[in-house]
């Protein structure tokens, strides 16, 4: 073990834990272009096994209650991690989202604007939307 | 003595008699005290809140609270640095003989970091939605308990901290207001490009 901040540890955590909140709030609102799975429970289960087997690996790995001065995190550490953690995860869950159900909102000429529009489609199809709109409006 | 000093003192001497009797009530502690189980479940309530709301406009009062408990986060924490710059109180564990499953941080004691930030955010995000002002509550109680029962804090120093917390909240919503139409503009923005 070294004395280097677990900052990786940490981002691993809030990355794989984001995860999980975001398969659990999108099937709880219903946004189909967020989820992995199908079935409202299966997600539902999907996401708080990601949080709780994030949690359980991150602090029985190795002890966490250290100071900063040591391997411990300070706020700013802290919320760079949740930054580039929650950042991937939300990043990632697009993506694989797309990629699993890439047929979502193909039919769809108009979609609902902000987060409604992933009720019916993929977070990709609904950016490269906003991107012809924002293109047709240039003169 | 002060009567309020031996009541701060007596109260964390109280509260620490509950640990090293059950060992699964330790682990709880430890986790509940940590400077990280806390922080990320109430994050991840957040990022929860945010993508949450039946209709829009549902969606963008919760936003809008989301919004309020960041700044009111940011606020809360300037304040705690500000009067650590003015002022200094030992720890309890300097002077009370305690079992602490933290470790033993060297800053001021006074007023608690964990309760002016956790209670920043609860608040910040009540007037949204209640339920989830009300579990992020019950997340701030259980982490500043935790910590005064491990002798980090005295209960007075989470009280300065949470009214720190609540004057904060009431600064990000003031700083909010004051900033309009900028935030409407930025939930504007991220709703084009399907982020809120």
């Amino acid at each position: 073990m070294t004395d280097q901040p677990f900052t990786g540890d940490y981002t691993v955590l809030l990355f794989f834990a984001a995860l999980g909140a975001i398969q659990i709030a999108a099937a709880l609102n219903g946004l189909k272009g967020l989820l992995f799975l199908h079935h409202r429970l299966a997600s539902l289960s999907l996401g708080a096994v990601l949080i709780a087997g994030a949690a359980a690996w991150f602090f029985v790995s190795e002890p966490r209650n250290v100071p900063d001065y040591t391997r411990g995190l300070n706020a700013t550490q802290q919320f760079a991690g949740f930054c580039m953690g929650a950042g991937g995860a939300s990043t990632l869950t697009a993506l694989v989202a797309a990629m699993l159900h890439p047929s979502l909102g193909a039919g769809t000429p108009a979609l609902p604007p902000g987060l409604d529009g992933l009720r019916d489609s993929h977070y990709p199809r609904l950016l490269w939307r906003a991107l012809q709109r924002l293109l047709r409006r240039r003169p | 003595m002060n009567p309020l000093l031996d009541l701060d003192a007596g109260l964390v001497a109280w509260l620490n008699q509950a640990l090293g009797r059950s060992p699964a009530l330790d682990y709880l502690v430890y986790l509940l005290v940590s400077d990280y189980f806390v922080p990320v479940a109430m994050s991840l309530w957040l990022l929860g809140l945010w993508l949450s709301g039946a209709s829009q406009e549902e969606r963008e009062r919760r936003q809008r609270g989301v919004l309020r408990a960041a700044l009111a986060l940011g606020f809360a924490a300037l304040l705690v640095v500000i009067c650590n710059h003015f002022y200094f109180r030992e720890r309890p564990f300097v002077h009370q003989a305690v079992t602490n499953l933290l470790y033993q941080p060297t800053d001021s004691s006074f007023p608690a970091n964990p309760a002016a930030v956790s209670l920043a955010l609860a608040i910040g995000v009540w007037r949204a939605h209640r339920r989830s002002g009300l579990a992020l509550l019950t997340l701030a109680f259980l982490w500043v308990l935790t910590r005064v029962m491990n002798g980090v804090y005295y209960p007075s120093d989470v009280l300065a901290g949470a009214g720190m917390g609540v004057v904060a909240t009431i600064a990000a919503g003031l700083v909010l207001r004051v900033m309009e139409p900028i935030p409407t503009w930025l939930l504007r923005w991220a709703r084009y490009w399907h982020l809120a």
